[in-house]
């Protein structure tokens, strides 16, 4: 690999990225935080890219089964410990792993991994079109909207907030530092002291309240009446 | 002998025991038993044997001594007996104090172990991870979890009590240990 292609590399994941958070997120998620979000697989990307070329293939093929196997494996921990649902963790699988194949395209096997690929990612970008509230950038983009009219400065605590909200589906979405367990006679919101701060510190009990009450409008729409 | 409010109730969960009369019989015919030998012989669970046994033991009415040997040391009970008097007035403050509004009190050094699956709190860790860890049963976890954020205008005693199915006695008690724990606060 050479500079001119991670020159290409990065002239395309950024706007597929922005283009792609922006319909994921129904135009919520703001270019700014979506460009950053693009350079961050973009610094573990290309690091990677340059370490395998560096090393013979042997040792390239033994990393990618670590890395691989790293990835697989912390998946299904966090779908055994309820942290994540195993639709999701299916489709993250099936987007993001071939990917990291995409070094050894040149071998026959690999093109049956790609193909996957394509057709995961068709799945998963019908599924984040329909259901906004499993997307990152929406999520992120709602808690601006949610914590606006809350009062801040509030105390944190560490239990998680059960709110008496429930789906006829029970899922799990969240980001970094937030999880939503929505289940069907409550939810279930836990998250992080981090988080609580990142967001203005707002009332645990209202923000939980409502956010709850924006993601079950936002999930399942094709069933649900309240469409955005 | 005559008790306090919280350990009074506490002695007449026991006495409400299906197993009181049965356990308090064999020990006085067999003066010198442990938890494991009656729970075997009456066919009865020994942390229930146990829970008796330690109660009956903070009133007096049943004798302990401990048997050093190979393993574990183990505790002989022996039975005594005794009277005990109830004040009605203690028990009806107890019980008033169930419309009493609360919430968790925002507490660095407290750490919640939560059950998703079946949305309650196992335990409560206090100082770190080789801090003191409380554990709580399924209904004592229920009315944990569905204490209000620290914040809020908190929810009473007796209305988180009802959604957990436990009784407002004990809510009302385990509360008390929660605020002598600093995780709950009474709202003003």
């Amino acid at each position: 690999m050479n500079w001119i292609n991670i020159l290409v590399f990065m002239l395309v994941l950024i706007p597929v990225t922005i283009l792609s958070g922006k319909i994921f997120s129904r135009g919520k998620a703001k270019t700014i935080n979506l460009t950053k979000k693009s350079l961050i697989p973009l610094i573990l990307v290309i690091p990677y890219l340059l370490f395998m070329e560096k090393f013979p293939q042997w040792f390239s093929w033994f990393f990618l089964a670590g890395f691989v196997a790293y990835f697989t494996i912390l998946g299904i921990v966090r779908v055994i410990r309820g942290l994540e649902s195993p639709k999701r963790y299916l489709l993250y699988v099936g987007v993001f792993i071939p990917i990291l194949f995409l070094k050894f395209i040149d071998n026959s096997w690999v093109i049956p991994v790609v193909a996957i690929n394509q057709i995961m990612f068709v799945f998963f970008a019908i599924y984040m079109f329909r259901n906004p509230s499993m997307n990152g950038y929406w999520i992120e983009a709602k808690l601006e909207e949610i914590t606006e009219g809350l009062k801040k400065g509030c105390p944190y605590g560490k239990k998680p907030v059960i709110v008496e909200r429930g789906n006829e589906f029970p899922f799990i979405t969240g980001i970094r530092g937030l999880r939503i367990w929505v289940k069907k006679n409550r939810s279930i919101v836990k998250i992080s002291k981090k988080m609580h701060e990142k967001i203005g510190s707002p009332d645990l009990l209202s923000f939980s309240e409502k956010l709850v009450e924006e993601i079950i409008l936002n999930t399942n729409l094709k069933k649900s009446k309240n469409r955005i | 002998m005559k008790a306090g409010c919280d350990e009074l109730y506490d002695l007449i969960k026991i006495m409400s025991s299906d197993h009181l009369f049965g356990i308090l019989e064999y020990l006085k015919n067999n003066p010198g038993s442990n938890a494991s030998a009656i729970s075997r012989e009456m066919g009865v669970h020994i942390v229930t044997v146990q829970k008796i046994l330690d109660g009956l033991c903070r009133y007096g009415f049943v004798d302990t001594t401990i048997k050093k040997g190979i393993g574990r040391p183990s505790k002989l009970y022996t039975f005594r007996g005794g009277e005990f008097k109830i004040n009605i007035n203690d028990m009806l403050d107890e019980y008033a104090k169930r419309s009493r509004k609360i919430r968790e009190l925002e507490n660095e050094n407290v750490q919640f172990n939560f059950d998703v699956g079946k949305e309650i709190v196992n335990a409560v860790i206090i100082g770190g991870r080789r801090g003191m860890k409380i554990i709580f049963d399924e209904k004592e976890g229920s009315f944990i979890s569905l204490i209000p954020p620290p914040g809020s205008s908190g929810k009473t005693i007796e209305e988180l009590a009802e959604k957990s199915a436990i009784s407002v006695l004990d809510a009302v008690q385990l509360t008390g240990q929660l605020i002598d724990y600093s995780i709950v606060e009474v709202v003003k």
